[in-house]
């Protein structure tokens, strides 16, 4: 079994049926992985701002550690629409470019959170200095899951 | 800080821009509307949006229709594009020349649905 094979088997399945015959399953899906990308959105804008000095009174393990937990629930919503999303046209989508771009961004964007993550738990424990390394990763983490979010609506027009 | 922070804004507008896109509907040609009669031969009413195939102009026509949220609530149910009716699609060809319509209505027995 090659793994297009795999993907027609996804795009055939009964799962897939359910989908595609509803007249609500696709659009709520749909709504939700937006609706889940402005939450993500916003809790990482939170957590990167901070790491790049913005508000500077407040601490920025317990805004870093706030806005960690938003955005690890608004991305489990978002690869579980996302799936729904991408199981009727899975066989087409392995063909566009805005999607395996994206599908590439969200790996970076991945990398660089795990990075983050490691490098600012250091930087915290070390009195709350933010390391000029931690605030190149925020300013990439923002450009980073922005142009996925772009990438994400251009793959209806790629 | 403030500084800081127009920066940032700054440089993720600039990353956000749209690399360049073709606009789903700029790929079909809206100056030149034409109307394809013909059989159902093939039909797909699912999402992300039903489309038929059918013979027309001596050539295979795959004809895009409308989510099936949009189709059911206007009265296009299944049965209306089903394999074998014959329908008449009102819509705009793909700008290279391949045999695919965007159908703007379809009208199957009398009936006419339309779909944007």
């Amino acid at each position: 079994m090659t793994p297009f094979d795999l993907l027609t088997a996804l795009e055939t399945s009964a799962f897939t049926a359910e989908i595609k015959q509803s007249a609500w399953i696709y659009p709520a899906a749909n709504t939700g992985h937006v609706l889940a990308l402005m939450v993500f959105i916003a809790a990482v804008v939170i957590m990167d701002l901070r790491l790049l000095g913005f508000p500077a009174g407040s601490d920025p393990a317990s805004v870093v550690h706030g806005a960690r937990r938003a955005v690890i629930a608004a991305l489990i919503v978002q690869v579980a629409t996302g799936f729904m999303l991408f199981a009727p046209e899975a066989t087409k989508l392995v063909g566009n470019p805005a999607f395996l771009a994206k599908l590439a961004f969200i790996g970076v964007g991945a990398a660089n959170a795990l990075t983050l993550g490691r490098l600012s738990t250091e930087s915290f424990t070390q009195g709350g200095w933010i390391a000029p390394r931690l605030r190149a990763a925020a300013l990439f983490s923002l450009v980073i899951w922005f142009t996925t979010a772009a990438l994400g609506r251009l793959i209806a027009y790629a | 800080m403030i500084r800081k922070f127009a920066l940032a804004a700054a440089f993720v507008a600039g990353a956000s821009v749209p690399l360049a896109a073709h606009h789903g509907w700029s790929s079909y040609d809206a100056s030149k509307p034409q109307t394809l009669e013909g059989k159902i031969a093939t039909s797909n009413y699912g999402n992300p949006h039903a489309s038929i195939t059918m013979e027309a102009s001596g050539k295979v026509w795959t004809v895009i229709l409308a989510p099936v949220s949009r189709m059911e609530s206007r009265g296009a149910s299944a049965e209306m594009v089903a394999v074998g009716k014959t329908i008449s699609a009102y819509g705009y060809p793909k700008k290279d020349g391949e045999a695919e319509m965007r159908a703007e209505r379809i009208t199957a027995e009398g009936k006419t649905v339309e779909l944007r």
